[in-house]
């Protein structure tokens, strides 16, 4: 009796949990899946089932295709540093030899908190007319290149604003990573005759790597996931050099009025965001370091 | 007995009045509107404001937002397209057969609109969807005070144009103020091209290649369009022009700085804004095709709601658009044509340069509102795709037939 009260009891507790996961999770999921499966405009009140015809449709898209590339590209590039630089500045900030450390912290920190709409128009000004205006000053205005005009160029200027936009969030975990290392370890460490730059590499990173991989999994989500940059900065161009997959899956369901053929995008688009997410976790999971 | 008198007479007076004025009766009604012109939002009030005090039981609400395609379906999507909506060119056809607008076939104040407006809110089968307000053109717009300080003509044939150019270089003036950040400018200056250029001799081209009859690849008359458009772009802020968006490109203009833009009649409230004395012109793209008429076009729509609750009332608005002085409001705020016949707006000086292109008939109109949905919105892409060198003619002419074809098997015009 005390048991099945129990289950009760925390079936009821976790209910309000379930019920909102169910609505903005679940129903959401479901929703998108049948829609995939039709030829839905958007707008239309009945729709006809097509079964699987917008998911064969798409892997012969050459748009589709580029999307992906386009998206690979820049989730490499941001993951990347974002991680790298972010770890930097942790081991930086962490060392009490460095001055301001609140300040700079906190500095680092502030563009996290600043929307992505905010600091794609600041970035747009930056390198259109800003960069270009201050190398005007030295007189070297015909060495100013364009950033956001060239194609090959274009979506890893997005990849700065992500960078820069995003840095701060995974410093501030690293940092919490390298404070949870025991203090006896680095002692034991030093003891042994170990430098700086042993004491980095040999003991800090090792036991770091299981936050380094969670911010790389975080990393590689966001920005596979980019939408707000690439529709602000450069609307997709020029020309589809900076189309990611979520501006491709706007630009197919709303503009183009194809929602069916855009919901069975989203769905690759989810399945290739767990592949990854599965990949960098047995990767994490197979380079721990246990002390 | 005196007391009953009285409270007789208040009743009979009281019941006299809402005989007199039915509005006194009327509930109150509010109907929402919301269409995407900014630039008219002071003259689109003060028609409200007139129509509230002929209808006093009825309110209109404006809203003008962001994004408004994107908001516009959103709200189609959970049943709340407000009850007066402003669409245009393909996409009201769209709604039209999704059922989410009224048809207002045989409306008595469609009567007042000129055919020719008519023809952007009539279906294949002759039904309409909507109601006309105004329109537009789409030239070459050019600063004439630059123009006569060089000595220079409008441009009639392509050594004309050259010549033009070359002299607006030699006195550090860009040609062209070319915006194409925002790619749908590049449209602009295609449209001026493909209008003339393709659809002149070849009227029905867009069924012609629904047939397979013509393609892009195969088309002479599409590789003189992009002939056309690398002549823009390399006399133009070359270096600058995907960076450039539309309202730096009209500031361009408007100071001096370039002499030439190819854009619709709406740029120019921005232009005017910043220059408002400034002598300016428009002219038809002659110097690539002697006979290029002048693009001319009904631009919004008003639509009602299928689901409207307020449909006589809405109807009533749209009726009150029709009339002269609102309509001549209207367009005097929007600084566009007006789809009332007899209503000749004079917003600017820029009219008289129009008005005579549309009083010789040396005018044509835009083609796309034939194409599929989703071929418009990926058009200007591929051509800017084009523009920054990542394809040739023949790739980007190429791909403009695969999204074609891609495009008409989803069925969505």
């Amino acid at each position: 009796m005390a048991s099945r009260r129990t289950r009760y009891s925390t079936l009821g507790l976790a209910l309000p949990a379930l019920a909102l996961y169910s609505v903005f999770f679940v129903w959401p999921l479901a929703s998108g899946l049948y829609l995939s499966l039709t030829d839905w405009n958007g707008l239309a009140k009945t729709c006809n089932f097509v079964g699987l015809r917008n998911f064969a449709e798409l892997l012969g898209d050459s748009l589709f295709v580029s999307s992906i590339v386009v998206t690979l590209k820049y989730a490499a590039f941001v993951t990347a540093l974002q991680v790298a630089l972010g770890l930097i500045l942790a081991l930086l900030l962490s060392s009490e030899r460095i001055r301001f450390r609140p300040f700079l912290t906190t500095a680092f920190f502030l563009p996290k908190v600043m929307s992505a709409a905010i600091i794609s128009v600041i970035w747009t000004f930056l390198f259109g007319n800003a960069f270009r205006g201050a190398l005007g000053l030295i007189g070297m205005e015909n060495t100013a290149f364009s950033w956001l005009g060239d194609p090959d160029r274009a979506i890893y200027s997005l990849g700065i604003v992500e960078i820069w936009h995003g840095l701060g969030y995974y410093m501030i975990i690293l940092m919490a990573g390298i404070t949870a290392i025991p203090s006896d370890v680095l002692e034991a460490a030093e003891i042994d005759g170990a430098g700086l730059w042993e004491k980095t590499f040999h003991v800090t990173l090792p036991l770091l790597a299981p936050t380094i991989g969670v911010c790389a999994i975080l990393a590689a989500a966001n920005s596979l996931r980019a939408f707000e940059i690439p529709f602000i900065m450069t609307a997709g161009g020029p020309g589809f050099s900076t189309t990611t997959l979520a501006y491709f899956i706007y630009n197919t369901a709303f503009q183009s009025k194809q929602f069916g053929y855009g919901c069975a995008a989203a769905l690759y688009m989810l399945a290739g965001i767990m592949a990854v997410t599965l990949a960098q976790l047995r990767i994490v999971q197979r380079k721990g370091v246990e002390y | 007995m005196k007391r009953r008198a009285l409270f007789g007479l208040i009743a009979a007076f009281t019941l006299s009045m809402v005989a007199v004025n039915p509005c006194y009766a009327q509930k109150p009604v509010t109907l929402r509107l919301v269409q995407w012109k900014t630039e008219a939002r002071e003259a689109i009030e003060d028609i409200i404001a007139e129509f509230h005090k002929k209808y006093p039981h009825i309110t209109v609400s404006m809203e003008i937002p962001g994004q408004y395609d994107s908001y516009i379906q959103a709200k189609a999507a959970v049943n709340e397209l407000p009850d007066v909506v402003g669409l245009y060119g393909t996409g009201l056809f769209d709604y039209a057969k999704s059922g989410l607008i009224q048809e207002l076939t045989g409306a008595p104040f469609l009567s007042r609109c000129t055919p020719f407006s008519l023809r952007a809110t009539t279906d294949q089968d002759g039904r309409v969807w909507g109601l006309p307000i105004d329109g537009s053109a789409i030239g070459v717009y050019y600063n004439k005070s630059i123009f006569q300080k060089y000595n220079l003509e409008v441009p009639r044939t392509m050594a004309e144009l050259e010549k033009v150019c070359t002299a607006l270089r030699k006195n550090n003036i860009t040609p062209f103020a070319l915006a194409y950040k925002d790619a749908w400018t590049i449209k602009m200056a295609a449209v001026t091209c493909y209008d003339n250029y393709v659809y002149g001799p070849y009227p029905d081209w867009t069924e012609l290649r629904d047939r397979g009859q013509v393609t892009f690849a195969g088309s002479p008359e599409w590789r003189q369009v992009l002939d056309a458009l690398r002549f823009i772009l390399s006399n133009g802020n070359t270096n600058t022009a995907f960076e450039t968006d539309y309202d730096t490109a009209a500031v361009m203009l408007a100071t001096g700085k370039s002499a030439m833009l190819v854009q619709g009649l709406w740029a120019l409230v921005g232009i005017r804004s910043i220059s408002p004395e400034m002598d300016l012109g428009m002219f038809a793209m002659q110097a690539f095709w002697p006979d290029a008429k002048l693009v001319h076009f009904t631009d919004l729509c008003l639509c009602i709601s299928a689901d409207t609750k307020h449909p006589s009332e809405a109807r009533l608005f749209l009726d009150f658009l029709t009339q002269q002085q609102a309509a001549l409001t209207w367009c005097r705020g929007a600084r566009l044509f007006s789809a009332v016949k007899g209503v000749k707006p004079d917003f600017d000086p820029i009219t008289g340069d129009i008005f005579a292109y549309i009083d010789r008939g040396d005018t044509t109109t835009v083609h796309d509102r034939t194409w599929w949905s989703s071929f418009n919105t990926t058009f200007e892409k591929v051509l800017q795709e084009w523009m920054v060198g990542s394809t040739t003619d023949a790739e980007a002419l190429k791909k403009l037939d695969d999204l074609w074809d891609r495009a008409k098997a989803s069925g969505n015009r």
